[in-house]
């Protein structure tokens, strides 16, 4: 160990410290949120509004290796079933926020959720 | 000649080949060879490595041209760090720079395929996992050469 070392891992712990925070603690308004799901033969597939009350629905997409389960609950999402071999999209869990989506890369499904307010950070910029 | 035939030597730890793609333990073998082997051996072994992996585990989907461009900017920093940096860095830090590219590298491409700028938002937490992994891998490195040092230095 030596002296860089620290440095460079206390910069890292930082960097993500400070990245960590910004995507994880904004507000996110529900009201003006939209969850798409895309296929590879339509960007915008299934449209719903985030913010629905008491709502468990599952809508299926097809794509080329088969079956693809998203399930849409209160203000989240997530792919709870899938024909793919990895099942990574599954794993993503739930997400209820913009930014990072769930992706199924083998069937080509994508799962995300847009704001329609400029003010809201969908990535960094 | 010594060093072609040590080279040569060295390719046979591939076999490791991991799918722990995602773990990024593979930058082991990286870190080893660059270290025995220098900088343009090293690029061999990550880029044989890669090659191997697609053939026999992955593919060569998307996920293949991530785990190449991890491999790739991994190896760059990893020699330019260690041949510049060899002062200030040990073995972890270096291995720590390598696996952070990595996952920088794998991220950016996903976000390239996707077309989903959000998918940068992952960064920090997988920041998180690349700089523990990272500093595993360091430490595996080091014992791994002294081992090997002592094997080869009839």
């Amino acid at each position: 160990m030596k002296k860089g070392d620290l440095i460079l891992a206390g910069f890292l712990v930082l960097a993500g410290l400070f990245g960590a925070w910004h995507f994880w603690f904004r507000p996110v308004d529900a009201a003006r949120s939209e969850i798409i799901i895309q296929t590879e033969a339509e960007p915008e597939a299934y449209v719903f509004p985030l913010r629905e009350e008491s709502r468990s629905r599952f809508v299926t997409v097809t794509g080329p290796v088969g079956k693809t389960v998203v399930e849409l609950a209160e203000n989240r999402v997530r792919v709870v079933d899938s024909d793919c071999p990895d099942k990574v999209c599954i794993h993503m869990g739930w997400i209820s926020r913009p930014g990072a989506p769930i992706a199924c890369l083998p069937n080509r499904v994508l799962v995300f959720i847009r704001s329609s307010d400029p003010g809201d950070v969908d990535f960094i910029n | 000649m010594a060093t072609v035939l040590h080279g040569i030597e060295g390719g046979i730890p591939l076999p490791f080949v991991i799918p722990g793609v995602k773990l990024g333990l593979a930058n082991i073998i990286t870190l080893v060879a660059l270290v025995m082997l220098g900088v343009p051996f090293a690029l061999a072994v990550a880029l044989m490595r890669t090659l191997l992996g697609a053939l026999l585990v992955i593919g060569f989907g998307p996920t293949f041209l991530m785990s190449l461009s991890g491999a790739l900017l991994s190896w760059a920093v990893m020699s330019l760090l260690y041949r510049g940096l060899g002062k200030h860095l040990s073995l972890v830090g270096i291995s720590v720079a390598g696996a952070v590219a990595h996952i920088a590298a794998q991220l950016t491409v996903a976000a390239l395929i996707l077309k989903h700028p959000g998918t940068m938002m992952l960064f920090p937490v997988l920041m998180v996992s690349a700089v523990i992994t990272g500093i595993l891998v360091g430490i595996t490195a080091k014992y791994s050469l002294v081992s090997l040092q002592k094997i080869y230095s009839r």
